[in-house]
């Protein structure tokens, strides 16, 4: 395995933007769909039959592993990036819904009292009260995701989902290990800077971190 | 001065077992500062929520007469946005009243900024209106509660014990302005409290809660730890 192989550092530069564009767009389509649907599983702002089925609608989808959306979309739309974006997708919907009810459901109930009595409509309440004070959750929980989608679309591709996977199954089954080794790198690297990336934007975004005196 | 809130029989219990309001009568008229005492755990809060609409089933009547803006409600523990300036919180005393849509897209009218920085300069809070919730004092964010509140254009103001975290300068500053604002505004207003002093003060009236009922009512300037322990039926006060 060692040396690694300079020869295909651009080939697999190329996988590894195609991994991070999946984790990218999947991480902001899951994002975007999370944070309303997460809103109508909240208690205390709607009735139970509601809450009830929409919880168990994000039960379902948190259960079912990554890989297996994966596979269940490469079948439904072929190989390639879009079957592993999607599945990024609704893998992350799952996770962050039920992060985010949470938050929401932890808002001080002070609050939604204070603003109930002025007869404004719930999604205003979501909009203006609920939301953001629940934004360092959302934000440092959207973060994290990105970590973690990074790490598990490089696996996606071994499924034919697209990606730097996919190149490094190619590599195993043609005995290319040292070429292996430049893909394995290259992942690593990228992994550690997008973890610097995201510990730095958590203390622009999330005050209470102690921050260095200017 | 006509009357805006009659409740008749009001009968309250959580766990539908234990009665924490039990047959209670109060009406209240236009413009009248109202104080409510009564020990901690007594219902005092119980009983506000019940008047704001939020809470319920409960038995008896709460009838609101002629209460066009509605009903405003400063909560014990004030229940601010932290990540949202003081201003931001203020304006929210609007939202049931600007339209979804409006809402929505985060465009508050022009008149409800202007309004909401205006209630905050007569509250002495100019400075602070840019400054995020979270990082007001408690006399501050005080303020910002009783803003939020006014914002609503209420015909019934209730505040829950809205002094009783800040120091007595504070304490009475807040509760000059605040029952000057209402007085001025025809706004009726109910205050729980603990402190005799300031029922004094600025109490048009004062209503003692124990077991569930309202026990005695008097004129604000009558009460007394003396009194009010005698109606509690507590030691001896000298
Ligand atoms: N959500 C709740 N569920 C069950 N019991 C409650 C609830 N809220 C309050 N109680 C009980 O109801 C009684 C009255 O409470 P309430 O908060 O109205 O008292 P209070 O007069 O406002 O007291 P304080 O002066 O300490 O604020 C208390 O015995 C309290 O434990
Ligand atoms: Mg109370």
């Amino acid at each position: 395995m060692v040396p690694p192989n300079p020869e295909v550092a651009a080939e697999a530069a190329t996988a590894l933007a195609e991994t991070i564009q999946i984790a990218f767009v999947g991480t902001v389509l899951g994002f975007v769909f999370a944070l309303p649907f997460s809103a109508l599983a909240m208690r205390n702002i709607f009735p139970q039959i509601l809450t009830t089925v929409v919880r168990a609608f994000f039960g379902f989808v948190r259960t079912i592993p990554v890989l297996f959306w994966a596979v269940f979309f490469v079948i439904a739309v072929g190989l390639g990036p879009l079957a592993g974006t999607l599945a990024i997708a609704v893998y992350t919907f799952g996770y962050l819904s039920k992060i985010y009810y949470e938050a929401f459901e932890a808002t001080d109930p002070e609050i939604l009292d204070a603003i109930r009595v002025t007869k404004a409509p719930r999604i205003l309440i979501l909009r203006h009260a609920i939301i953001p004070e629940s934004m360092n959750t959302i934000i440092s929980q959207l973060l994290f995701m990105f970590e973690y989608n990074i790490r598990s679309s490089t696996v996606l591709g071994f499924v034919g989902a697209g990606g730097i996977g996919l190149l490094m199954i190619s590599y195993i089954e043609s005995l290319q290990y040292s070429s292996l080794t430049t893909a394995l790198l290259f992942t690593l690297l990228t992994v550690v800077a997008i973890d610097l990336l995201s510990g730095y934007l958590r203390k622009q975004f999330i005050p209470g971190f102690i921050q260095k005196p200017k | 001065m006509g009357t805006v809130l009659t409740i008749r029989g009001l009968s309250f219990s959580y766990d539908g077992r234990r009665k924490i309001l039990d047959g209670l009568d109060l009406d209240l008229s236009a413009g009248e500062t109202l104080a409510i005492m009564g020990y901690s755990g007594s219902g005092k809060t119980t009983l506000l929520k019940i008047i704001a609409g939020l809470l319920y089933p409960y038995q008896g009547t709460v009838k609101t007469h002629d209460a066009k803006g509605g009903i405003g409600y400063i909560p014990q523990n004030i229940g601010l946005v932290k990540n949202l300036t003081a201003v931001q919180n203020v304006a929210h005393g609007a939202l049931g009243r600007i339209g979804t849509l409006p809402g929505l897209i985060g465009k508050f009218p022009q008149e409800v900024f202007e309004k909401a920085y205006q209630l905050l300069e007569d509250l002495g809070l100019a400075e602070a209106a840019d400054r995020k919730a979270g990082q007001l004092s408690g006399g501050e964010r005080q303020r910002v509660a009783v803003a939020r509140a006014l914002m609503q254009n209420p015909s019934i103001l209730l505040a829950d014990e809205f002094v009783s975290d800040l120091d007595v300068i504070n304490a009475y500053e807040v509760m000059e302005l605040t029952t000057k604002i209402c007085r001025r505004n025809n706004i009726a207003l109910i205050m729980t409290m603990h402190d005799t002093y300031l029922v004094n003060k600025f109490a048009d009236r004062v209503a003692v809660l124990k077991d569930g009922k309202i026990m005695n009512e008097m004129p604000g300037n009558q009460i007394s730890i003396k009194t009010l322990s005698a109606i509690l039926g507590g030691g001896p006060v000298e």
